[in-house]
């Protein structure tokens, strides 16, 4: 007489699909850590680097005004440079410069100015003359 | 024994039991009751208060800061800039923030100069908002203070108006407050043009307050103010200012004005006036600088006297009552409706024509003359030369002056006589020059104009209206005439101290004796001169006006060199070359 089937043991087969399902949830575990690490590292990384951008471009910004108000203060460096009183006193005590007493205006000569000489240029062939040409050489006529 | 105990155990359980069951239905009610109020509160937060804790929460991360626009540039005629704004960097302390006031006023102080005392003061004061210590730092200053790395003490830039040519043309220009609105002159005048609008940033902020970068942001954009290109040319007002300045002090007088018009427009070249404010004076807002704001040559007005002869000529001539060759017995006296009228300086009894009267500047002269006329057309004449009323210049302050018309209840008969040698009337400088300038422009009178273009070359060109008929083209030149014949006359002052050799030019001096504004019973002389040239194509009218000279010098002989000063420089200036041959020497 044939023993009968030994029947699996029923916690072994409970515990065959149990731990195939536990296998495939930790796998699923383990990929969504392995993706989501990184990526939550990117979100991090991005995050912080926006951070730092935001202030470096703070810094810029404010740096910008300061250089816009160097430049304004420079042009009116060069406009109080230009005044007319620094330069009266600059021409009459550093140059011995004084204001013009007897100016004299000289009439400029009221006859016509002589034509520009005209330009030696060579005449560019025209295509008739051209096509003249080339039949004269294929003809041999001088 | 036992039993007895038992027995005492079950009596006393459901008692004990029964108390532990309300204490605890205490508790729990209590429990449940605190629960209720606080769901309570978090529905009426939650649900009833909404908006506004929302509201309070936007607040805080999001914050609108105002953006200032720049104000608008003022330029010359020929495009640089007279007043602008320029960007500098305050010192503000947060003194909330500062341990040490002492300290910190100790390590300043070298800085930025003041006390130490004052400023450990100020920094003791624990305020929430901060609190300026020094306006308007130089750049090494600021950077200075910004190694010190003080706590509480932090650095924010603001702009300031700054006149780069200094106090040239400082009245005309005006003053900007510490909140950058005009006070006076031109900035005040065309504020709203110079001044522009403010615009807006609405974006998040950190908890230091700064915009978060790329986060999102409502910026509505400032618009700047627009720059206002004046007629004013910048040499023509300096050579005006520096001459009436040697006027001025040579003759120990009170002050004085220039007005230069170009007489075709009526564009001011100049104008200048003493005593002036100085622009960069700290001071410049207390009462002694504030007293300086107004422009003399729109603002006051004063008794013309003989200079006022011109127009009445110019009026006779209009009339056609009289020619530069009219002649009348003049004896140094005239009789009109029972007063009498004499010439201030004696001469000898004779005929006089209106050429030598207008030369001699004679009252009596100018009274017959204007008799002649008669008050309606006299008057009327005046109104054309835009005398004794406001001419609407641009400028603010202008006053009318005083000159009563025949119609008006407290005039009289006798102030036909007396306005006609320039007495019992006044008028200001502006209105000299514009009549001068009519004369010298065949009599069509231009509205003088101070502001040239608002905005770039693109934007909006003013136009100006077109002037009108004051006198007849032919009593203008007919009085350009006289005018020149005076300046050429080497026997007047004007001729003497006027005349600009190789040139025509055309002009007179003239002076009135007034009560002194600083004593009730002396009397002061104002000196005025009107001119203008080349008389074939005028280019510029001058009027010169000194107001109590102290020196002894005749009036007529202290604006008389000005007039000759400016007139030479300009006529240089515009390469205008000799309509008349000029000898070696420069005679």
């Amino acid at each position: 007489m044939r023993p009968p089937a030994k029947a699996p043991p029923r916690d072994t087969w409970l515990s065959g699909h149990a731990s195939s399902g536990i296998w495939r949830r930790r796998i699923v575990i383990s990929a969504v850590l392995l993706l989501a690490a990184p990526l939550s590292f990117l979100y991090l990384n991005q995050t912080s680097s926006l951070a730092a951008a935001g202030y470096d471009v703070a810094v810029l910004e404010n740096e910008k005004k300061l250089w816009q108000m160097r430049n304004e203060q420079l042009r009116l460096q060069v406009t109080q440079l230009e005044s007319l009183d620094r330069i009266d006193r600059l021409a009459t005590t550093k140059l011995g410069m004084g204001p013009p007493q007897h100016p004299i205006y000289v009439n400029a000569p009221s006859a016509p100015l002589p034509p520009p000489p005209s330009p030696q240029v060579k005449p560019t062939p025209t295509p008739s003359s051209l096509v003249s040409a080339v039949l004269e050489r294929l003809s041999g006529s001088p | 024994m036992s039993g007895r105990h038992r027995q005492t155990d079950v009596a006393e359980v459901p008692a004990s039991s029964a108390t532990r069951r309300i204490r605890l239905s205490i508790i729990a009610a209590i429990i449940g009751g605190l629960a209720l109020v606080l769901v309570g509160r978090l529905a009426f937060i939650q649900l009833v208060m909404h908006d506004h804790y929302r509201g309070m929460a936007t607040e805080e991360h999001w914050r609108q800061t105002a953006v200032p626009p720049r104000r608008g540039d003022l330029l010359d005629t020929t495009g640089l800039p007279l007043a602008t704004t320029v960007t500098y960097e305050s010192v503000y302390a947060s003194t909330s923030e500062i341990r040490s006031p002492s300290v910190t006023a100790a390590a300043l102080t070298p800085i930025i100069g003041g006390d130490p005392t004052a400023l450990t003061t100020l920094l003791s004061k624990k305020r929430t908002a901060p609190t300026l210590v020094q306006r308007w730092l130089a750049e090494d200053k600021a950077n200075e203070i910004k190694k010190l790395a003080l706590d509480g003490i932090f650095l924010q830039l603001e702009p300031k108006r700054v006149y780069p040519q200094g106090a040239l043309g400082a009245q005309i220009l005006g003053v900007v407050g510490v909140d950058n609105n005009g006070l006076s002159g031109l900035e005040l005048r065309y504020d709203r043009d110079l001044a522009g609008k403010e615009g807006s940033v609405v974006a998040e902020r950190d908890t230091g307050g700064s915009a978060i970068a790329f986060s999102p942001q409502l910026y509505q954009a400032p618009i700047d103010g627009e720059a206002l290109t004046l007629t004013i040319d910048r040499y023509i007002q300096w050579v005006a200012e520096r001459e009436l300045t040697a006027a001025v002090k040579a003759h120990q007088a009170r002050g004085g004005s220039v007005v230069v018009v170009e007489p075709r427009t009526g564009a001011i070249l100049a104008s200048a006036s003493l005593p002036t404010l100085n622009p960069d004076d700290p001071d410049l807002y207390s009462a002694h600088q504030v007293a300086l704001y107004g422009i003399p040559a729109v603002s006051r007005a004063l008794e013309p006297g003989t200079i006022f002869n011109v127009f009445t000529v110019a009026s006779a001539l209009d009339a056609g009552e009289v020619t530069p060759q009219t002649t009348f017995y003049n004896d140094g006296t005239l009789s009109y409706v029972g007063v009498t009228i004499t010439d201030a300086k004696p001469h000898a009894p004779g005929p006089m024509t209106v050429l030598q009267s207008l030369a001699f500047s004679s009252n009596v002269g100018a009274s017959w003359i204007g008799t002649k006329i008669g008050a309606y057309r006299y008057y009327q004449s005046l109104s054309r030369l835009q005398l004794g009323r406001q001419t609407g210049v641009d400028l603010p302050g202008e006053v009318d002056g005083l000159l009563r018309m025949p119609t008006d209840l407290d005039w009289s008969a006798i102030d036909l006589a007396t306005n006609s040698s320039g007495v019992g009337l006044s008028v200001t400088p502006i209105q000299l020059a514009a009549a001068t300038a009519a004369i010298a422009n065949d009599g069509i009178s231009a509205k003088p104009f101070i502001v040239r273009q608002i905005g770039s070359l693109a934007s909006t060109q003013l136009n100006r209206p077109e002037g009108g008929a004051a006198i007849r083209p032919e009593a203008a030149r007919a009085l350009t005439g006289m005018l020149q014949a005076i300046v050429d006359d080497q026997t007047t002052i004007e001729g003497r101290l006027a005349h600009v050799p190789g040139y025509a030019l055309a002009g007179k001096a003239g002076s009135a004796v007034i009560p002194d504004s600083t004593s009730s019973t002396q009397t002061s002389a104002v000196a005025t001169f009107v001119g203008f040239g080349p008389t074939e194509r005028p280019r510029f009218a001058i009027v010169v006006q000194i107001e109590a000279a102290r020196d002894g010098v005749s009036p007529d002989e202290i604006t008389a060199p000005v007039f000759n000063a400016i007139a030479r420089q300009i006529l240089n200036y515009y390469q205008i070359p000799p309509s008349r041959p000029v000898a070696a020497n420069g005679t």
